[in-house]
Parts: structure tokens; C-alpha cells; sequence
């Protein structure tokens, strides 16, 4: 069926003429979302211009036969998957990660053909779970979501373990799958596909016609961009994809989420008990969601003069901040603000009073107790966003400071400032042992990248947890993108995609992005180092190869001494030896520029150098250093 | 058959000995280290008093002691020079053999350094290990000695 003709320039302009509006008020990034509605036009207006020639015309025209009912039949020159590109783009998803397949070849001939690979642009992923961990790292810069499509049953499964990771994070990816009941395979089809993984996606919809799609694409958007943030599923049957686009239903209005507070009872009770507390300490773990979520940090720590460990499963609070860190003594108050990731809710003695301020309330599982049961014990409990509630609780914790307690606040300051830089000077020393061995140890890896890294825009990409944290330790990490966290659920094989996505949102700000990256994580899915190359995503990979999944080794030690036998064992199963890989070699297969492997500390640094100057210069690039364990 | 981490550790010693010298003083350790170093003498005192004594002295091969420290993992946690990791540092010891020994049989806390009883580990081979330990020259330089770190000092606030 031939649809009807319609003037293409003229149509693609009134689409760009409403996209610019449309964008402008969608969403800029979760985090910028401003608060009013956007009115949305229909997708492809019919133009006024005048329309092509028919096929009888041409034939006419031109002297050949006009097309068979065959042909006719065939061709669908304005299919439905073109208006789901005017939807995506009309929320302002830049990319679309994908493996390709044939349940969404609909949708994916629209993106490069009618959206002309732009808004979203598709990225060439070699495995769907890299798909997702791209997406994931990028929506932890770039503060809004990335599209990963992924291919039914099998691309679905491949990249559930990324879903579940970017849940547990409380990362907002947005994640659509071709579903095509037509399609050569059965086994790629599902009654209900999004079962796979429901348990693990804040909402899913499989939409059955074009105008419920734009509800659902709106809708999921929404929902994975309100806090809690999550993964959101939209199931594209193929068939909506290639039925032919009659009349396009309108984009529907977008409005952007409001981040839910807590009420003003409990910021009294609140900010009452952090007021009149001797030793408070504040905990926070998913709560800078912006920049402004750690700037309005530093406000509340100030005028507390309280201590803020904040580096947990990402940056809330400046590394160097005076305040940073656990403070001095037993805390009696604790503050946690949205605890998440591997981080647990903050303890004091055991007659502290717990404080807890977290939206993962709002995300409470069946299935998974992600979180832990610490939020849950809190004696103030209050299920809301931390950041949306910081202005609030900073003016009424202003309010309430009297003169006695700003006293009593300054020299409480005063030792927390000490001790701060007493620690300070200690990671820095503590950073000496090991200087001159080989393997090189993580610290001198760390302390190394800083020269070169630190009067640059830079950005650390990768979990702290198998290196010794010793990039946060010697680091001035003050900006939301110099530690972005880590797995969320512990997954391997996160650190690699991740950062390519991290890297790619921090390229149009030129920024430098490194990775410290483990060499069992690397292994998952190093085909995403020929996805960097691709499309020209600059990188700094510093392979931390240890030649073993090492934190198993330690256990695998513990099992068998536990057990009083074979005490020589634990390298079995655990170590990646006989052949040692050759990332640089593997790298350079993928088009990558590398070098190692580095074995001698001595050539660390003039390695780091070139890598840097690599990256600097808009390219991706690898140093296999071969390292101390941990 | 030698791993590549136990052929490249050979290298590197090969290397420094002969001139690389321990340093002179050990700067001061981590508090956690001070206190698992605590732990670890007052630990090893009270089980030496238990049995009686510290075990003999013995004469330890730091070439097997270097096997041994691979095969049995010691670098997981304590890294291949003894400097780095998890665990407290080795290099240099600051316990005699008698006392590593007794501390191997008897750690204070299993589930963080697990206990090696005599059928599986000799204390022939720990007195291997402890001589390999011994053996290792420093290779942690004052932080004020190295440009990158004393950089980073010069960034802190006194």
C-alpha cells in the first residue's frame, strides 16, 4: 500500500520547526528538565507546499509503465517508525546503543534514513550488554538518558545484567526491544517479553499502535527521569514499526518530572536534630544527582560544620573539602542521604539516631532487597529525594542555629578541618609503599595520572573499590563527573562500556575521561573498544591487570585455609595466567592506539604521558599496566 | 614451573640487589597498620607464652620462601614486595620468625589472615617464607623523595 505523497522538505522542516520547540522544554537532561508543560504539535504536518508527482504522473512523464501491485504492495515510503523517531527526538535522546537485529530493522532504517543518524545517532555496540553499560555511563554525565535497543529474547538477555546494574544505581536508561512475531526465528519471541526482566525496570509497556507508542515513549521517559531513576522497558512490536504511517498522531506534551521533597514536618524534625546534635555526621551515597546537588551539600555541611562522608557509590561532596571524610569521634546523629550502590546506611554507636532520606523507598522490590535492609532501621525515616529536599532543610536549619551553637558548631569545624588534612597527608604518604616495585603498585598508577590530568576538564569514569580508592584519595574531585561511582549491582564487565558511554557525553564538553579498568572486567565485552574507536570517543583505558579476578582469589585463599587443606589451590579458577592476555595487542586489534604492557614503574609515567596527549587529541587509547593486586 | 609474576619478581630482585638499600627509617605507618602491627606482637607474645616459648630459630631459603609466597597466595593480600594490599605490610618485618610462626598457627582474627596449620604448611616453609620476606629490599621511598607525591603534600594544608 502507497501512502500518500507528501512534500518531504516541506515536512521535515515543519518536524525541525516543532523539534526545536518540542526539545527545548523536553528535556535538555533529566537534570535540567525546567518546570512547564510543552504543548506538542502533530509530528508531520501535511504541507501546503506543492506535493510531488504521483507515480501515474511519472509514468506519464516519463514513458515507463507505472509500478506492479507487487511493488506497490512492497513499498511503504512513510512507515510508523518514522514517527517514533520524531518521538524519541522530541525527548531529546542524542543516542541509540544498539547490537542490530531484525525485530527493530524498521525503526533502525528511520533513525539513519529519516532522522538522517542524527538525535539519536546510532552507536554500533558488539554485545547488547555493552549496549546498556554505555547508556549507563553516560546518563551518570550526562544527567539524562541514552537509548539502548536491543534485539528480543537474545538481545534482552544479553543485556539484562547491565539493566540490573544501571537499577541498582538508580540509573535512568532508556531501553526499548523489537519484538517481531513475523520474524525468521521463533525463539527470538516472547508472549511477554518484558518478563524477562521486569523485576529489575521501574515500568514497562509493549504499546499496540502508533498513538499509545508516543504515550508510553513520553511516559517511559518520565518515569525512568523521576527519582528514584531507574531503567525503563518500551517493547516495539515490529509491526507498528513497518505499518505505513496513515496520518501521525501528535508528539504528546512532555512535561518534565518534579522530584518528590519531603514535607515540612519532617525537615523540621530533621533539621531540629541535626541542630541540636553534638557530633552529627552526614552520609551520602546516590544523593548528588546535579551539581547543584553537591554545592547545596556543601551549604548544609557548613553551617553544621559537620563531617560528610560522601564519596560513596558516587561524588556528593568535594574530596578536599575540609569537612570531607568521617569527622572526629562517635557520632551521635547520622544524616544518610540516599544510601545506594554497595554503600550501606552510615552507623554510629548504637544509641546514635539514624536520619535516612532516600527515594528508594519508592523502589522497593519484591525480588530484590537491593538496597539492604539499613534504610529500613533508620529512627526518622523519610522516602523522598535527598537533593530536592536540601534547599528546604538548609533554611531550616539556618533558622534554628542560635549564637551558642554556631560556637559550639565553629570549633567542632575547626578539629573535623584537622584531622581532614591530617588523613590527607597520610593516603599521600601512605601512597610511597610499593613506589619502586614491579608489578606497579594502584597508587603510583593514581599518582602518576594526577599531573597530567589535574589543569585539564577531566573525568573518572570507573568504580574505586579493586584499585585502593586511590584516585579519590589523592585527587581534588569536586565535579559530579570526576568519580561517577561504580556497577550499582556489582556486575562485572561494567567498567569498559560504562566509560566509553561516560566518555562519549563528556566529549562534547572536551573533556579528558580515564579509566582505571580490571582486567577481568575487561574481558567481559571488549568488543567496546572497537565501538570508542568507531565513532572517535576519546578514552584514557589503564588496564589494572593483575592477571586474576582477584578479589576471588583472596576468598578462594580463605575457603581453603578455612577448610585446612590445599592451601596452594586458590590460583585455580581464579587467575587469568597461561597465556597472560595482551591487552595492548588486543586493543590494537580493535584500531586502538596502545602500549604495555608496562611492567616497570619507571616507564609508567612517560607511558601515561602519551596516552594523555592520545586522548587529548580526540582519540580513545589503551596502557596495559601489569600491577599489584590491589 | 615459575608463573610470570614469581620470573618478573626474580628480575626485579635480580636487579635492585646489591644496590638498592632498605630505607634507614620506616616512616610512619597507616593507624590501621600501627594497630594490626599491635595486634599482630601482642597476639604472637601470647601465644609463644601459651606454649611456652617461641619455636627454635630456623634456617630459611629465601629462593623457596619466594616459590611459596606465590603458591600460597601471600601476595593477595600483602602484594608481591609485601608493601602493598589489603593486608598490613611484611616489608620489612616487624616480627621475629618465632613470632610469624606462632602468628600463622594463631591469628587473632581468621577471617581477615586465615590460619596454617603444620600439616599444610611446615614451619620449615614459613621459616622459608619469613626468609624471603626478609630478603625483600624496600622499594618505598619518603614521599618527600618522590616529586609526584611531594606535589600532592605541597596541595594539603598544614
Amino acid at each position: 500500500m502507497k501512502t500518500k505523497a507528501t512534500n518531504p522538505r516541506a515536512a521535515a522542516v515543519g518536524r525541525r520547526g516543532f523539534l526545536k520547540g518540542a526539545a527545548a522544554g523536553a528535556a535538555a537532561g533529566a537534570a535540567a528538565l525546567a518546570d512547564r508543560t510543552v504543548r506538542a504539535e502533530p509530528a508531520s504536518p501535511a504541507s501546503p507546499a506543492a506535493p510531488p508527482p504521483t507515480e501515474a504522473q511519472l509514468a506519464r512523464e516519463t514513458g515507463l509503465p507505472p509500478r506492479s501491485r507487487a511493488v506497490d504492495a512492497y513499498i511503504v515510503e512513510h512507515p510508523g517508525s518514522d514517527y517514533m523517531v520524531d518521538v524519541l527526538r522530541a525527548l531529546d535522546i542524542e543516542y541509540c546503543a544498539s547490537n542490530c537485529g531484525s525485530s527493530f530493522e524498521g525503526l533502525q532504517e528511520s533513525m539513519v534514513n529519516h532522522g538522517g543518524n542524527r538525535k539519536p545517532e546510532f552507536l554500533t555496540c558488539l554485545h547488547e550488554e555493552s549496549a546498556v553499560a554505555m547508556a549507563h555511563g553516560y546518563a551518570k554525565v550526562a544527567g539524562k538518558p541514552m537509548m539502548a535497543l536491543l534485539h528480543g529474547t537474545v538481545g534482552l538477555q544479553h543485556a539484562s545484567m547491565a539493566i540490573y546494574n544501571a537499577y541498582c544505581d538508580r540509573a535512568p536508561v532508556y531501553v526499548a526491544a523489537g519484538l517481531d512475531y513475523a520474524g525468521p526465528v521463533p525463539a527470538h519471541n516472547a508472549t511477554d517479553l518484558a518478563a524477562l526482566v521486569r523485576g529489575f525496570v521501574k515500568w514497562d509497556h509493549q504499546p499496540a499502535s502508533l498513538e499509545e507508542f508516543g504515550r508510553s515513549a513520553v511516559r517511559a521517559y518520565r518515569i525512568a527521569t523521576t527519582p528514584p531513576m531507574a531503567p525503563v522497558l518500551v517493547v516495539l512490536d515490529a509491526a507498528l514499526q513497518k505499518a505505513p504511517l496513515q496520518n501521525a498522531p501528535a508528539v504528546p506534551p512532555i512535561s518534565p518530572p518534579r522530584f518528590p521533597s519531603a514535607d515540612a514536618g519532617a525537615v523540621e524534625e530533621i533539621a531540629r536534630l541535626l541542630v541540636e546534635a553534638e557530633n552529627p555526621r552526614i552520609v551520602a551515597g546516590l544523593a548528588a544527582r546535579t551539581q547543584e546537588g553537591i554545592d547545596r551539600l556543601v551549604e548544609l555541611a557548613e553551617l553544621l560544620q559537620a563531617p560528610v562522608d560522601g564519596g560513596g557509590a558516587r561524588l556528593n561532596f568535594p574530596s578536599r573539602h575540609p569537612l570531607a571524610g568521617a569527622g572526629t569521634g562517635t557520632a551521635d546523629v547520622i544524616l544518610n542521604l540516599e544510601p545506594g550502590g554497595r554503600q550501606r546506611a552510615g552507623a554510629g554507636s548504637s544509641d546514635a539516631r539514624t536520619i535516612t532520606i532516600s527515594s528508594a523507598e519508592f523502589l522497593a522490590s519484591s525480588n530484590f532487597n537491593v538496597y539492604g535492609s539499613g534504610s529500613g532501621t533508620a529512627d526518622v525515616l523519610v522516602a523522598a529525594d535527598a537533593q530536592a529536599t536540601l534547599p528546604a532543610l538548609i533554611e531550616e536549619v539556618r533558622r534554628s542555629i542560635t549564637d551558642d551553637r554556631r560556637r559550639l558548631f565553629a570549633e567542632r569545624g575547626a578539629a573535623i578541618a584537622a584531622a581532614h588534612a591530617e588523613r590527607r597527608r597520610r593516603d599521600i604518604r601512605d601512597a610511597r609503599h610499593g613506589w619502586n616495585a614491579s608489578p606497579v603498585s594502584l597508587a603510583r598508577i593514581a599518582a602518576e595520572l594526577w599531573p597530567l590530568i589535574k589543569d585539564e576538564d577531566w573525568s573518572f569514569s570507573s568504580p574505586q573499590g579493586f584499585i585502593g580508592g586511590w584516585p579519590g584519595r589523592l585527587w581534588d574531585m569536586k565535579r559530579t563527573y570526576h568519580a561517577i561511582g561504580a556497577q550499582g549491582g556489582g556486575g562485572i564487565g561494567y567498567s569498559l562500556p560504562a566509560s566509553v558511554g561516560a566518555a562519549l557525553a563528556n566529549r562534547e564538553h572536551g573533556r579528558i575521561t580515564v579509566n582505571i579498568n580490571g582486567d577481568g572486567d575487561l574481558n567481559y565485552a571488549p568488543g567496546v573498544l572497537w565501538t570508542a574507536v568507531h565513532h572517535r570517543i576519546p578514552l584514557l583505558t589503564i588496564v589494572h591487570n593483575n592477571r586474576a579476578y582477584h578479589q576471588e582469589v583472596m576468598y578462594l585463599q580463605q575457603q581453603c585455609a578455612a577448610r585446612n587443606r590445599g592451601v596452594d589451590r586458590a590460583p585455580i579458577g581464579t587467575t587469568i595466567t597461561d597465556p597472560d592476555i595482551d591487552y595492548a595487542q588486543m586493543a590494537k586489534a580493535y584500531g586502538m592506539y596502545a602500549e604495555g604492557p608496562i611492567e616497570h614503574p619507571a616507564d609508567l609515567g612517560p607511558t601515561l604521558r602519551r596516552g594523555v596527549e592520545r586522548v587529548k587529541a580526540g582519540e580513545p587509547a589503551l596502557i596495559d599496566v601489569v600491577s599489584q593486586p590491589r | 614451573m615459575k608463573t610470570v609474576f614469581q620470573r618478573r619478581l626474580a628480575r626485579h630482585h635480580s636487579a635492585r640487589r646489591g644496590h638498592v638499600t632498605r630505607m634507614p627509617s620506616w616512616g610512619p605507618p597507616a593507624f590501621l597498620a600501627l594497630l594490626l602491627a599491635a595486634a599482630t606482637t601482642a597476639a604472637a607474645t601470647a601465644s609463644s607464652t601459651r606454649t611456652g616459648q617461641e619455636p627454635a630459630a630456623l634456617r630459611g631459603d629465601a629462593t623457596v620462601g619466594e616459590q611459596l609466597y606465590e603458591d600460597y597466595t601471600c601476595y593477595g593480600c600483602h602484594g608481591h614486595t609485601g608493601e602493598t594490599g589489603r593486608g598490613p605490610r611484611l616489608n620489612p618485618p616487624r616480627l621475629r620468625q618465632g613470632q610469624f610462626i606462632a602468628y600463622l598457627r594463631n591469628p587473632p582474627n581468621p577471617r581477615r589472615m586465615p590460619p596454617y596449620r603444620q600439616a599444610d604448611v611446615s614451619d620449615q616453609k614459613l621459616a622459608d617464607i619469613y626468609a624471603f620476606i626478609e630478603s625483600l629490599p624496600s622499594a618505598s621511598p619518603n614521599a618527600e623523595d618522590i616529586p609526584v607525591l611531594r606535589g600532592l603534600l605541597e596541595e594539603t594544608p598544614r
